[in-house]
């Protein structure tokens, strides 16, 4: 016992000794013995060869342009760019992802400058605008656009390389990068989102697995020391099963089903194992801002990979549960509304995955409003709420409710003053806020019932199951859906995954709103529904063009119960929805419009295919069910308070 | 036996981490010894004044209305002998804008302002918010600025606050170009019908009727005494006005445009304190003798459409001018110009039609290797600071935006060194232990985050910082910036305004990040008091640590609240109590250990070196 002691003792101060003891040669050997010497080193080679690349291609375009080199020499010169671009993508962007947006591979649609006192458009450039002329027939003004973009594309490398050349990054940036990689890789690549011309998106998987195998193989070294050389081993086998199925599959073959489930979680996992193996610090210890997703999850379909505190003002403590809890009587209770008969639950009802089932919401006094109630499951993911993404915090979204002489028709005065005469609520919100001086503040109560409404996110439908391991298969329509949807019928290039919604990777933390065409009633003549959406927002910078008709994209998680769909509530059924989008959507139908930001093409979905991908959509329906509270406090100074009933 | 082996398995391992890495995630806990140099906490006190959406503005009597949101500009008009405030601590009237355009029938429509009077408690120097009774009626802490007589208002962004009497003029900044754009759908300005002046100084605008959005974009003067708008500066020109400083001979008026291209205009009036008189000018650098070109303020037609007279004139360009003010010292007049990332499409235009390139737009445009400011190539990402000398006439570079890296600031200083897009713009004049010192007051307002702008090592940081400079600095660059403060995320900070007796500075913090817990969810306006006290703005600065050996390893100070400064770059581990690493910060000369709760840490460098460091 005693010895056991004194060799405990000894190791500890040996262990104490051997850190604090040495001193390693050089100030600078770190950067430069270490594997992370040889990243810096590769990554530099790495972007001088893009910006190369980015030159040579442009040269080819410009003799193409001139008739002087054929098509496949450029199609050679541009895989030839792709490759060399996806070798230094994850740490451009990890290091600069407003220069890599604006400038390498930003969307190609046209937004607006930021941060200045007018509306300035700026128009697309970058690869997946280059990609979408190549996808093209490359006629006569095809040519010059392409030749003009390449040409921005080299001066713009040229800057991104001047300025990244001085930096260094470290081996925790390194591995968050690798981790960015994974997550774009499986969220834009594959689902043809970065290639939106040639679709070559499967062709980048073998690219960019090739390039994280030969990144981490430069941690062998350091493995070794610290006897975790067999993570690497299985990283390898992972990258190797990846390679395969890219150099086999093609885009309409490729099963991103089994590729997620094989490949991309694995290899998630495994990146965080290496990198904690290694010991090296992790964002935690190194910023005070969380990010969108939490670094410490597993895969991009557990449970907390989305960090639904980045979101919100209200802060990660022990508090949370008590307001949550607050937030769900309140949720229920009419006495937030003037004449203390509507609730939030009145269109958010529980047992329709908090929609209404109506076409349009109904006032007050009964009249249809303008929209459709949206599901608040998964509602809290996201950085803009209502159709028009109008509010841009889940906290203020509620306000509207309560002004609104069509909906509450109150005020926060109103709503506390009643709120004061109960007992019970005074109690809730004193221990749910107990740092503050009044009993209870306004935005107390903004704050509360964000607070359910975050909690309303469960990851548990069969297919979050299948990918989290607690179901061995899937039906084969879901898998053949899975792979549709998030392949050959575009859906995750808007509906992004995990939550098939517009909160777009790899960063998660912009919503996106899309331009359809919906229609205003399903029969023709078809006339596009007059809502103006974002352009009406009331946001002033966010008056432009190309956001007229424009809408928040939803999760389609739940959508089996949430009917009916869009906007305006116009189709009634799934099947009414696929149709519209495998006809090109508003304008595949003959209506009008400019700036729809749905490609105009059929999707050319045979039956089966549709059918396959109604019945995956019908697997997303969550398996936790959110129970209303049994009963309302019913203490209130006035008496006729408490006769109002529950809503649900 | 078990144990044993348990024991000789740690060793080993414990020998492979030190073998691995200089920061295993584990410490073992032993006496931690370090030499520490304590200083007294810092002077500085911090308060929160004004809180948008939380804090009630009287609109009427007995009617109040939580305060609109995005504070920007603030103004200070100190009590004179004239005012009779009962309080005798009472120090003068704050003004603070609202940049915004916003429907609200008790506030009025549009943007505006709130004030409110501020008194000092001798005793400690702390402020606080006087009640007072309006000579309408209306009673209480926070007024909104009445804007009815004026027609309105709308995106009140900068302003002018008068060195000489503190009198306010605040700036409707987001140019328009149509009605539809401040009805906004009905959630802007409602009353969209056409706007007849009337009854006012200017006979030329007088009975001239014009549609409602081109009665917004000018100069507005208020009284905060009594929370009304005093009038429209119809002869100083409709512009996108960001800025702007009366000087020391209170007839002389500078402001600046915040637009692609911006121009920078001069107002001349008559007689001293009398702005409805005198003679508007636009600068024009290369204009033979005088480089002010005279716009003719008796036409109002010319005033209405300034910017197209200032280009057939072939002024000055500048990318989007922000605030101006003045040195009282020397006179000498500074302005922001904030910068735009790639300006070439947004003025080309004018240039084509006359309108000439500030020179150091040219010259930046040459070391850049664009063919000139109209370009595509040509950047702008960083802005500076401009100085203008009324005796040479010359607008020249003052101080430089950055980092680029390639000079400035070394490597190890960033990000505690660098600036980008200075937008508000201040002088603090103070008094500190008998010597009158002059600092400049700068405050970012990022125009994105590319390009070093945000640290890098931070991937979520969208930070806008406030910085101080000693005025007796010579040719300054960012390396002689002191970092003052920072709003909390996602916020602009702006309205950096001291108060007359120089011993706080007044931010505001605009448009924060909604995930920032209450009440950094919202905009608000604070307070930093004691630059008076001697030593306080060297707390802020790094210290020196002379012929420190470069194998020694120094921290300063210890104990500390927020920064912590070593004697060369390195990187750092923090470990707390238990031995658990808490923090790694990579290849540092200072850290910022905001956000740690408070209690004794171990530091440790990478060359192993270890000290005890005291959070307060």
């Amino acid at each position: 016992m005693k010895t056991d002691n004194i060799l405990i003792f000894g190791s500890l101060l040996f262990t104490f000794l051997a850190i604090f003891g040495s001193r390693p040669s050089s100030q600078s050997s770190y950067y430069t013995n270490k594997a992370i010497g040889d990243i810096n080193r590769k990554f530099q080679q790495d972007l001088a060869l893009f910006t190369e690349s980015t030159a040579h291609f442009y040269e080819i375009v410009e003799e193409f342009r001139q008739g002087k080199s054929g098509k496949k020499r450029m199609t050679s010169a541009y895989n030839n760019l792709r490759r060399s671009f996806k070798q230094i993508e994850f740490i451009v962007e990890y290091l600069d992802s407003e220069a890599f947006n604006k400038t390498l591979n930003g969307a190609p649609l046209p937004k607006l400058e930021q941060k200045v006192a007018d509306l300035t458009i700026l128009e697309p450039k970058g690869l997946q605008v280059i990609d979408e002329l190549m996808g093209g027939d490359l006629e006569e003004k095809d040519r010059g656009d392409l030749s003009e973009i390449a040409s921005k594309l080299m001066q713009d490398t040229r800057k991104i390389e001047r300025y990244l050349a001085l930096r260094t990054i470290t081996d925790r940036q390194f591995f968050e990068a690798a981790r960015l990689a994974v997550i774009r890789m499986a969220t834009l690549g594959v689902t043809g989102f970065d290639t939106p011309g040639t679709k070559q998106g499967i062709l980048d998987v073998y690219t960019v697995l090739s390039t994280q195998q030969v990144y981490f193989e430069l941690y062998e070294p350091e493995l070794k020391q610290v006897g975790k050389t067999e993570c690497l081993q299985r990283f390898k086998q992972v990258v190797q099963i990846g390679m395969k199925r890219a150099k086999d599959e093609d885009f309409d073959t490729f099963n991103r089903l089994k590729f997620t489930k094989e490949v991309v979680n694995p290899l998630y996992a495994l990146i965080k194992e290496i990198h904690l193996g290694l010991d090296y610090e992790t964002i935690d210890e190194v910023s005070r801002f969380p990010l969108a997703f939490n670094y410490m999850s597993d895969h991009i379909f557990e449970k907390d990979f989305l960090n639904k505190f980045y979101f919100v003002s209200i802060p990660e403590d022990e508090h949370f549960d008590s307001i949550e809890a607050l937030g769900k009587l309140l949720f229920y209770d009419p006495v937030l509304s003037k004449n203390n008969d509507m609730a939030c639950a009145t269109c958010h009802s529980p047992d329709k995955a908090f929609t209404d089932g109506l076409v349009t919401s109904k006032s007050n006094s009964g009249k249809d409003l303008k929209r459709n109630a949206q599901t608040l499951n998964y509602a809290g993911y996201s950085s803009a709420f209502f159709h028009d993404l109008g509010t841009k915090r889940l906290e203020d979204q509620f306000e509207h409710v309560v002004l609104s002489k069509d909906e509450f028709n109150s005020s926060y005065a109103e709503i506390l003053k009643k709120l004061m005469g109960s007992k019970t609520y005074t109690t809730l919100f004193k221990n749910a806020f107990p740092n503050q001086v009044e009993t209870i503040a306004s935005n107390n109560v903004d704050y509360a019932l964000a607070a359910y409404v975050m909690k309303l996110s469960s990851f548990d439908n069969p297919v979050d199951l299948y990918f989290q391991g607690l179901k061995t298969s899937l039906p084969i329509e879901v898998e053949r859906g899975y792979n549709l949807f998030t392949g050959k019928a575009n859906c995750a290039t808007c509906h992004f995954t995990p939550l098939y919604s517009g909160l777009v990777p790899p960063l998660f933390t912009e919503t996106e709103a899309e331009v359809l065409g919906v229609p205003n009633f399903k029969t023709e003549p078809w006339v596009l529904d007059d809502d103006l959406g974002r352009l009406g927002n009331g946001v002033t910078q966010e008056v432009a063009y190309f956001y007229e008709a424009a809408f928040k994209t939803p999760t389609i998680r739940n959508i089996d119960i949430t009917a009916p769909y869009m906007h305006n509530g116009v189709f009634e059924s799934l099947e009414e929805v696929m149709d519209f989008y495998n006809k090109g959507g508003g304008v595949g139908l003959g209506i009008k419009l400019d700036h729809q930001t749905l490609s105009s093409d059929p999707l050319n979905l045979t039956e089966t295919e549709v059918a396959d991908i109604i019945t995956f959509m019908k697997h997303l329906t969550d398996k936790t069910i959110f129970e209303a509270p049994s009963s309302l406090p019913k203490d209130f100074e006035q008496p006729f308070l408490n006769t109002r009933n529950l809503v649900k | 036996m078990k144990r044993i082996l348990l024991s000789i398995t740690f060793l080993i391992s414990a020998l492979f981490v030190r073998a691995q890495n200089e920061f295993p995630s584990q410490l073992v806990e032993v006496d931690w010894e370090a030499t520490e140099v304590v200083i007294p906490p810092s002077p500085f006190q911090f308060q929160v004044l004004f809180i948008g959406g939380e804090d009630m503005v009287q609109t009427g009597v007995n009617e109040e209305v939580p305060a609109k949101q995005w504070h920007d500009f603030i103004g200070f008009t100190p009590l004179s002998a004239e005012d009779c405030v009962l309080d005798e601590n009472a120090i003068g009237w704050v003004s603070v804008n609202h940049e915004m355009i916003l429907s609200d029938d008790k506030i009025g429509d549009g943007g505006g302002m709130t004030t409110f009077l501020l008194g000092r408690q001798p005793s400690n120097d702390e402020l606080y918010i006087i009640s007072q009774e309006l000579s309408d009626g209306r009673s209480g802490d926070f007024f909104n600025v009445d804007f009815s007589a004026v027609g309105e208002t709308g995106m009140n962004c900068g302003g002018i606050n008068s060195n000489v009497d503190g009198r306010i003029w605040t700036a409707e900044e987001w140019f328009r170009s149509d009605n539809e754009s401040i009805f906004n759908g009905g959630n802007g300005v409602r009353d969209t019908t056409d706007y007849t002046i009337k009854y006012t100084e200017f006979e030329m605008a007088n009975f001239q009727t014009i549609p409602k959005y081109k009665n917004f974009n000018w100069m507005v003067e208020i009284d905060p005494r009594t929370a009304k708008a005093v009038r429209k500066q119809y002869n100083w020109g409709r512009q996108p006005f960001e800025g702007g400083t009366v000087a020391e001979d209170n007839k002389t008026v500078y402001m600046g445009a915040d637009a692609t291209p911006g121009f920078f205009t001069k107002f001349v009036a008559d007689v001293e304190g009398d702005f409805t008189e005198g003679t508007t000018y636009v600068y024009k650098h290369d204009a033979a003798g005088d480089p002010w070109v005279e716009i003719d303020n008796s036409d109002f037609s010319k005033m209405l459409e300034f910017k197209a007279e200032a280009v057939a004139v072939n002024a000055t360009m500048f990318n989007r001018l922000e605030w101006v003010t003045t040195n009282k010292n020397n006179g000498k007049i500074y302005m922001t110009e904030t910068g735009r990332d790639n300006p070439s499409d947004s003025w080309e235009d004018e240039a084509a039609e006359g309108g000439v390139y500030a020179p150091h737009h040219i010259q930046r445009a040459m070391d850049q290797g664009a063919t000139g400011p109209d370009d595509e190539n040509y950047w702008d990402y960083y802005g500076r600071v401009l100085e203008y000398d009324p005796a040479t006439g010359e607008v020249t570079i003052y101080l430089e935006g950055g980092p680029y890296f390639e000079e400035s600031p070394a490597l190890g200083d960033y990000p505690s060194k660098h600036l980008s897009n200075p937008d508000g713009l201040n002088m603090l004049y103070v008094n500190v232990a008998g010597e009158d010192k002059t600092y400049m007051l700068i405050n970012e307002d990022l125009n994105g985050t590319s390009y070093g702008r945000t640290p890098l090592e931070y991937p979520d940081d969208r930070m806008c910082e406030m910085y101080i400079l000693d005025m007796e600095t010579e040719n300054p660059t960012v390396d002689d910036i002191i970092r003052l403060t920072q709003t909390p995320r996602g916020a602009e900070i702006t309205g950096a305004c001291a108060t007359k007796d120089g011993k706080s500075v007044l931010v505001n913090s605009q448009h924060p990040d909604g995930a920032n817990p209450f009440p950094y969810n919202n905009s608000l306006t604070f307070a930093i008091t004691g630059f008076d006290d001697s030593g306080a703005i060297e707390t802020l600065s790094a210290p020196d640590f002379q012929d420190a050996p470069a194998d020694s390893f120094m921290i300063y100070p210890n104990p500390t609240e927020r920064i912590v400064y070593f004697n060369k770059v390195t990187d750092i581990a923090l470990y707390d109590t238990s031995g658990k690493r808490v923090k790694v910060y990579r290849n540092v000369k200072s850290i910022d250990i905001t956000g740690l709760t408070t209690g004794v840490y171990l530091l440790k460098n990478k060359e192993g070196d270890a000290k005890k460091l005291i959070v307060k």
